[in-house]
């Protein structure tokens, strides 16, 4: 059984009005325990949507998902799935629910109903994965966007989730935010153990996956590891990038200079140029 | 204006704190009827000792204090006059009077106790938000509500409202900043024109931020379900409130000056003659 199941997914907004959008189509994908998964594609192409189908927060109108073995339409295993599998969106500012960061951050602790003291080891421990101990009693208001958003991710990891849902959550912030929050998660992955599932647009941040798998207008077209970057124009007929980098190579390779397959970083590249 | 969200709260390391919120909030209510006892001066000038002191241990400074009566100067002034102008009485009481304008000795000292009233009513609020954080007051008005929950009265949920529209309102602070400037850089003008005119011109900005509002809403209630929100069900607090010996104390004290008030105020035991000696004093 693998951790997460998703076996021909079809969802639809508005469902039986005019304005029905069919946002994700047979949508079929299984995730095992401990994988980082990218999860890629423009604007539109559906990707929230998976992320709310993941913890039960929409239902398919079609097909099923599983987490754990749990159905996410089986309302009675809901509040386990949530438990296992924690979503951070993209706005900070919409995910904060306290004024107080320690109270944010306890908020989802509390609603598990762990006893006090373990709900404030959780805050310590949260906070300290997310580096940002120093901060447990200020408010986030004060805070930079990257900050925020590490706040945002400390709040679902101190419920201790197995499967961490980022949406898009380094689209709003600056070069050095987005930093940040990379290297937060991929402690998480190296450290904790955890599985990622990382929704993103910017073809950087997918280089640390396991798996990245491409969407267009809500169906899966490409999936696989870093070769799928060799596939640059059919990657850019669905409005993607490939890392500047990786961008670079292959423009270098066209004009006929000699660079392996695979690189992805400029260390690499260089290396390879000076051969 | 973007700090409304810890409201008017002072931080300061004093005792007064660090006291349980609920208490606070209890010993905020016995202040608040216990101003309705008092009928004399002696009474005020007691009331006044009094909170002047709470303000002296709780360590905010005066000024602060006496800022929070700025918003009240108004209602006051407004009381005096009407109280001063209105008010009829014997006729050798007049102490001065032109065309229509009468004024009586005893409206002086009637207006004179209705402002005080006023006052001392208004610094018991003033010194519990300067000490208490509006996060723990929500906290405390739920944990001590919490019985009528049994009768179905969603006290979680309303004290869950309060919180998140005080989380939010730093928020829409600032989105409707964002907001005024951008219409101001399309060439709007909120400065200038009559009430009505600048009325009209608050609207492209009241209609943006309705629809953020509700998209946040919206995203606000998938993060909370995310983190496994429903409702009180299950619900535990992290942080434990527990009375200690300081809130009993503070109680007692509170408790023995209400006392001392109904005694000046009904003459128990006959000892209404202190209050006379003490008047005679000032
Ligand atoms: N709340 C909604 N109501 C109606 N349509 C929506 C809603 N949210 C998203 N959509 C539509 O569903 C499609 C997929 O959106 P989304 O999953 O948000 O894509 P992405 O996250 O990849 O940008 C888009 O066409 C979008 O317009
Ligand atoms: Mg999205």
């Amino acid at each position: 059984m693998s951790l997460i199941e998703f076996e021909h997914v079809n969802y639809s907004y508005n469902a039986g009005t005019e304005s029905e959008t069919l946002a994700v189509k047979d949508f079929s994908l299984t995730i095992e325990e401990g994988e980082f998964i990218a999860l890629v594609g423009h604007n539109g192409s559906g990707k929230s949507t998976v992320a709310k189908l993941v913890n039960g927060l929409i239902l398919p109108s079609n097909g099923t998902v599983k987490v754990d073995g749990m159905r996410t339409d089986d309302k009675d295993k809901l509040f386990d799935i949530r438990k296992t599998v924690g979503v951070v969106f993209q706005n900070p500012d919409n995910q904060m629910i306290a004024t107080i960061i320690e109270d944010d951050i306890a908020f989802g602790p509390e609603n598990i109903g762990l006893p006090p003291k373990e709900i404030s080891e959780r805050v310590d421990w949260a906070l300290e994965c997310v580096g940002m101990s120093g901060h447990r009693k200020g408010t986030p208001f004060r805070l930079s966007g990257g900050q925020k958003q590490r706040i945002a991710i400390a709040g679902v990891l101190a419920i201790k989730p197995r499967v961490i849902v980022l949406d898009e959550s380094t689209a709003m912030l600056d070069p050095v935010g987005r930093d940040e929050v990379m290297k937060v998660v991929k402690r998480l992955r190296d450290e904790e153990k955890m599985t990622v599932i990382m929704i993103t647009h910017f073809m950087e941040e997918t280089l640390d996956a396991d798996r990245i798998v491409v969407m267009n207008d809500g169906c899966i077209v490409l999936q696989g590891g870093k070769e799928i970057f060799e596939r640059e124009t059919e990657l850019e007929t669905i409005g993607l990038d490939v890392p500047p980098i990786k961008r670079i190579a292959n423009k270098l390779r066209a004009k006929g200079v000699n660079v392996a397959d695979g690189v992805l970083d400029a260390e690499t590249l260089a290396g390879e140029l000076c051969r | 204006m973007k700090d409304v969200s810890i409201g008017q709260y002072y931080p300061a390391n004093s005792v007064i704190h660090r006291l349980d919120p609920r208490l606070k909030l209890v010993l905020c209510i016995m202040y608040i009827v216990m101003i309705f006892f008092i009928q004399t001066f002696t009474g005020y000038a007691l009331t006044a000792v009094f909170i002047l002191a709470l303000v002296f241990i709780s360590r905010v400074p005066l000024l602060k204090v006496l800022r929070s009566l700025k918003a009240i100067i108004f209602l006051v002034l407004f009381t005096v006059i009407l109280t001063v102008l209105f008010f009829r009485g014997n006729p050798e009481d007049l102490l001065w009077s032109a065309w229509i304008i009468r004024i009586y000795k005893a409206a002086l000292i009637n207006a004179g106790k209705m402002a005080l009233r006023i006052i001392l009513l208004v610094l018991g609020p003033t010194v519990l938000t300067l000490t208490t954080t509006p996060v723990e007051l929500t906290d405390a008005l739920e944990r001590l509500l919490k019985p009528l929950s049994y009768i179905k009265i969603p006290v979680h949920e309303l004290a869950i409202i309060m919180s998140i529209a005080l989380r939010l309102i730093p928020t829409l602070v600032e989105e409707t900043d964002k907001i005024i400037s951008a219409q101001k850089a399309r060439g709007a003008d909120f400065e200038s024109g009559n009430l009505f005119k600048r009325a009209k011109a608050m609207l492209p900005v009241l209609i943006p931020l309705f629809v953020s509002s509700f998209r946040r809403a919206d995203e606000l209630a998938y993060a909370m379900d995310s983190r496994c929100y429903r409702g009180a069900k299950g619900r535990t607090r992290m942080k434990i409130m527990r009375l200690t010996f300081k809130d009993f104390a503070a109680f007692l004290v509170m408790a023995a000056f209400f006392f001392c008030i109904l005694l000046l105020r009904y003459n128990w035991f006959n000892i209404g003659f202190i209050a006379e000696i003490i008047a005679r004093g000032f």
